[in-house]
């Protein structure tokens, strides 16, 4: 018999995921297709920031659109525990973003400013701390000479993001929606009531279609005859051996896990979907985090990968309706995990017919055209 | 400063030595690099140190081992000992030695890992005191010592006839040898003899070791189940069933051995075209008989492409070295056929029992259907349940199953969980092993410090 | 102390847990505490917390990860004994980084 949904989202990463998670809250039926993933690994290996500060300037909308998720993260765990059984691991850490040299502190000194004269009376809660006052608040970690001091934000946080995708596909289920994994989505047509869905495992029926897919939504969009302007942007992580809890916020680039392993990276590279591993990056990375944080130097490395972060052209989300269709839209953003709360919230209603709301409604697929 | 060489050979057993051995009479700049500290491999360990501990291997055996030694060291290769190789791509290296990593490229590689034995999860065998019956071997060979006693061995496989042969000899209480092999595979195994005269000495050699294990008195179970290691922070008994009834021994160890696999991190991680061996149930590196992979400028030699035993593995070293000579033109065609032809024959009279002793010592079928509570992943202490679980919830992949569960996310990378967590997969969902995926391998098959990295002399 | 001490002498003295140890100069670390040492096991696993001991010696199993003269998580099979050296069980997490 052939599977029937009211919404179908292909795309089990953690976008697609946590809005599978927030139709089946609303009691929708939706169905969630999955492929084992070969390029598309962005949710399966990303550090796991709930990161807002420091980022966007010249585009407010966004700005707010990750504080209010990062607003949400609290709650979502508690919930997730719920409805999932899998603890998400949040901590509200805050998060800081080191400063090499005085200029450095210069820089991002002046970026915070700029961000905050945006900000207006609203207010912006990103602030540069002085080497004193890093180390007052990482009092077990002896800094290089050379760190001059770093910008902190009390609204960042942290997640086992494994975990977060998996709660919310558990979670959805739990919730009476379906998983259907190890399934890779082939063809795409549209019928009188909706869409057909071929998939290598027999076919899905749906009124609703969500393309959240990653950057396997280029290939998706295609059969719409659309163009999605996203690309791969490589990024290396490595993983050391456990280390006590000396890190209770991350420093962006030098993640402590709850498991007590520290992931460094921050590297971005277009190089299109070669995913080898380049050691060369990896010296440059080991130099600036021995360079922040010398002790580093003495720790071992156990696991490395690098991976496809799934970058919209101008680095903003596209949530959209593909062109010419009520019912079929595209989702893709980079940060999915920041954003994962504000996209179970508001999405949902998106997706089933009502208008974004205000604060989301530039991420169109157009804005691209005007360009 | 850039370190260049011809071949490279990764591994100094009988195959790496041979290899590099002959790939250096022929001319060629060879470098040879090992993690131990001496050159022999696993079956030669320490066999040229100065110490008497290698007469553990019979005389034939010790001499052909320092024969292989003592050619390598007159061939004019470059040895490197003590140094572990952590990552390997078509034309170098990255290893290290003494806290410092350094890269060596060459224009051939050849990878002569070896074999380990297969790890096989039982209730216990994380217990101190729980050994494989190889690293008693290792032990006694590499510093003359010997495992605390009563010894319980147990599983299916060569290496157990000949450990509990040794330790008999150095007087060492063996408690109970405990066959967990149901002779399922015997009626089919004997088919293969007639091809297996072919190498009576071989042969000869194991019946002689199972002879006199029998003499030396060793309680023998047959066709046990349901092994489990006992004791709080310290083996102390070995419980098992035997013809229906629970039995326990005490043991302080228990050596277990379920036969061999290549080490196939590297190959893998290189992303050779790799086949299942489905006798045998283990992943090995594709290769023609000179060990040519799927990658051009890759070899992969000896027990670490398939278990084939230490004479195959010195004549296809051999192999590869003559073939590399050849394609890089130190060897003319006809000098090469010259050399090739009575390594050949050496090669297959050595393959010729293999057929018979694969299928003696096959897995048995049931070797990994422990229960839930059995600790697959010994790093991060996840279960065979919760593998179940994993795949139950929709992960149907091992990486998958990795990312949800951490079975394979520690230290050893998988090398101990991998097998047995494909074959449980593959079990739940009743298909084949290659249908599960294989764990994805990346660089550093050996943790190196991030100093290593920081350090490393193309980082500038 | 000098390093290379040990390739002129037949046995060296390691300290194990404080106390010391004569052992012969040319075995494994892992070697020389689950023989002449008595270990019975050579750290706890940091998940599980466990005693834990070397299961492989040949470098596959990461089971006999010790702390070397204050250096911790050293496969204790791949590495010989020196004169001199501190040898202790690894603990849960490291104490030091
Ligand atoms: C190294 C790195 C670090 C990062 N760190 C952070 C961070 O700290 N914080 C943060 O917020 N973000 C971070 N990101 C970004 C974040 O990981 C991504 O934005 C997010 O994972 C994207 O999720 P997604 O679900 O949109 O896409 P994906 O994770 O790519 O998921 C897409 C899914 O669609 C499936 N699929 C594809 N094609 C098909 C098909 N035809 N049929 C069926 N299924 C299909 C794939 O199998 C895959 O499961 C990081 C990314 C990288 C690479
Ligand atoms: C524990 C054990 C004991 C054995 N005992 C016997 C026996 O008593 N009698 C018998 O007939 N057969 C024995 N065998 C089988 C025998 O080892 C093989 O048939 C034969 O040694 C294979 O030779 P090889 O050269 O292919 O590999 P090996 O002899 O295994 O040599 C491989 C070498 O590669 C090195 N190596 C691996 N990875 C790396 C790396 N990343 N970087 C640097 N170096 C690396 C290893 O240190 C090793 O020295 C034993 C096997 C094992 C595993
Ligand atoms: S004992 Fe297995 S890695 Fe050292």
């Amino acid at each position: 018999m052939r599977q029937n949904f009211d919404v179908l989202i292909v795309g089990g990463g953690v976008t697609g995921a946590a809005v599978g998670y927030g139709l089946a809250k609303k009691g929708i039926s939706v169905g969630v297709v999955d492929a084992t993933p070969s390029v598309d690994r962005a949710s399966r290996s990303n550090m796991g920031l709930i990161w807002c500060q420091s980022k966007a300037l010249g585009n407010r909308n966004y700005v707010e659109w990750c504080f209010s998720s990062s607003k949400l993260f609290k709650s979502l765990a508690s919930e997730l525990k719920k409805t999932s059984g899998i603890d998400i691991e949040y901590t509200e850490s805050g998060g800081l973003i080191p400063c090499l040299g005085e200029e450095e502190f210069t820089k991002r000194s002046d970026y915070l400013d700029a961000l905050r004269k945006e900000a207006g009376e609203k207010g912006y809660p990103g602030t540069m701390l002085t080497r004193d006052e890093l180390q007052a608040k990482l009092p077990n970690i002896t800094f290089g000479t050379n760190v001059t001091g770093a910008t902190w934000c009390a609204e960042d946080g942290l997640v086992e993001p494994l975990k977060l995708m998996f709660a919310l596909r558990h979670g959805m289920e739990h919730l009476g929606g379906t998983l259907i994994p190890n399934t890779n989505v082939i063809d795409i047509a549209k019928t009188e009531s909706g869409y057909l869905i071929t998939t290598d495992d027999g076919e899905i029926e749906c009124t609703r279609l969500v393309l959240a897919a990653g950057l396997g939504n280029r290939q998706l969009a295609g059969k719409f005859n659309v163009t999605v302007p996203v690309v791969p942007n490589k990024g290396q992580v490595f993983l050391t051996e456990r280390v006590p809890d000396i890190l209770p916020s991350p420093l962006l680039g030098i993640t402590r896990t709850r498991g007590g392993t520290i992931m460094i990276g921050f590297e971005h590279e277009y190089v299109g979907t070669d995913t080898s591993l380049h050691t060369e990056k990896f010296c440059h990375v080991a130099k600036w985090a021995t360079d922040i944080w010398p002790a580093l130097a003495d720790l071992r490395i156990i696991r490395t990968w690098s991976c496809l972060r799934v970058w919209p052209k101008d680095g903003f989300p596209i949530y959209d309706k593909i062109p010419g269709h009520e019912n079929a839209f595209i989702l893709n953003a980079h940060s999915a995990v920041t954003l994962a709360a504000v996209h179970i919230a508001e999405l949902p209603d998106f997706i089933m017919g009502k208008e974004i709301c205000k604060t989301a409604a530039d991420f169109t697929l157009s804005r691209f055209d005007e360009k | 400063m850039q370190e260049q060489y011809d071949v490279l050979v990764i591994g100094a057993g009988p195959a790496g030595l041979s290899a590099a051995s002959t790939a250096a009479e022929n001319g060629l700049d060879v470098i040879l690099l090992d993690e131990q500290d001496s050159p022999g491999g696993q079956i030669y360990r320490s066999v040229s140190g100065k110490k008497s501990y290698s007469r553990f291997l019979s005389k034939e055996d010790r001499n052909d081992g320092l024969n292989l030694v003592d050619r390598f060291t007159k061939s004019g290769a470059v040895y490197l000992p003590k140094t572990t190789v952590w990552d390997v791509s078509h034309d170098g290296v990255l290893c290290s030695s003494d806290g410092e990593s350094r890269e060596i490229k060459a224009q051939y590689i050849m990878v002569a890992t070896g074999a380990m034995e297969r790890p096989v999860p039982f209730k216990g065998w994380t217990t101190p005191g729980v050994m494989s019956a190889g690293s008693a071997d290792l032990l006694y060979k590499s510093s003359g010592i010997v495992p605390h006693g009563p010894v319980v061995l147990a599983g299916n496989g060569p290496l157990i006839p000949l450990v509990a042969n040794h330790l008999n000899e150095l007087g060492v209480e063996i408690a109970g040898i405990l066959n967990t092999s149901p002779f399922q595979n015997k009626p089919k195994s004997m088919l293969r003899i007639p091809l297996a005269i072919a190498d009576i000495p071989f042969l000869f050699k194991g019946l002689k070791m199972m002879g006199a294990m029998f003499l030396g008195g060793a309680k023998q179970y047959h066709n046990v189940t349901e092994i489990e290691a006992k004791g709080n922070g310290q083996l102390n008994q070995v419980s098992f069933v035997h013809r229906g009834q629970h039995k326990t021994l005490n043991a302080a160890t228990l050596l277990v051995h379920e036969g061999m696999l290549p080490r196939t991190h590297i190959t893998r991680m290189l992303n050779l075209e790799h086949k299942w061996d489905r006798v045998q149930r283990y992943w090995y590196a594709k290769t023609d008989t000179f060990g040519r992979s799927s990658n051009n400028a890759i070899y992969v030699v000896g027990d670490g492409q398939k278990v084939h035993g230490v004479n195959a593995a010195t004549a296809k070293g051999e192999l590869a070295g003559i073939d590399v000579a050849r394609r890089l033109n130190v060897l003319c065609e006809s000098a090469a056929q010259l050399q090739i032809a009575p390594v050949k024959r050496r090669l297959y009279k050595a393959l010729a029992p293999r057929g018979f002793v694969d299928a003696f010592f096959a897995p048995r079928k049931n070797l990994f259907t422990m229960v839930d509570e059995v600790v697959v992943c010994r790093c991060e202490g996840v279960t065979a349940g919760d593998i179940r679980q994993a795949i139950k919830e929709g992960c149907h992949d091992v990486n998958e199953i990795k990312l949800r569960t951490r079975c394979g996310m520690g230290p050893c990378q998988g090398r101990m969980c991998g097998s047995a967590l494909a074959e449980i997969t593959a079990a739940t969902l009743q298909t084949e092993v290659p249908n599960v995926g294989a764990l994805h391998i990346r660089p550093p098959i050996r943790p190196v410090t991030v100093r290593e990295l920081r350090d490393f002399p193309s980082a500038t | 102390m000098s390093t290379n001490i040990s390739t002129t002498l037949d046995t060296v003295t390691i300290f194990f847990e404080g106390k010391s140890l004569t052992v012969p100069a040319d075995i494994s670390v892992a070697a020389a505490v689950l023989g002449p040492g008595h270990a019975g096991h050579t750290g706890k696993n940091p998940v599980m917390d466990d005693n834990r001991a070397p299961v492989c010696l040949m470098g596959v199993c990461f089971e006999c990860m010790m702390e070397i003269d204050g250096i911790p998580n050293q496969q204790s099979c791949l590495i010989t004994v020196r004169e001199g050296m501190k040898v202790k069980r690894q603990n849960t997490l490291r104490e030091k980084y």
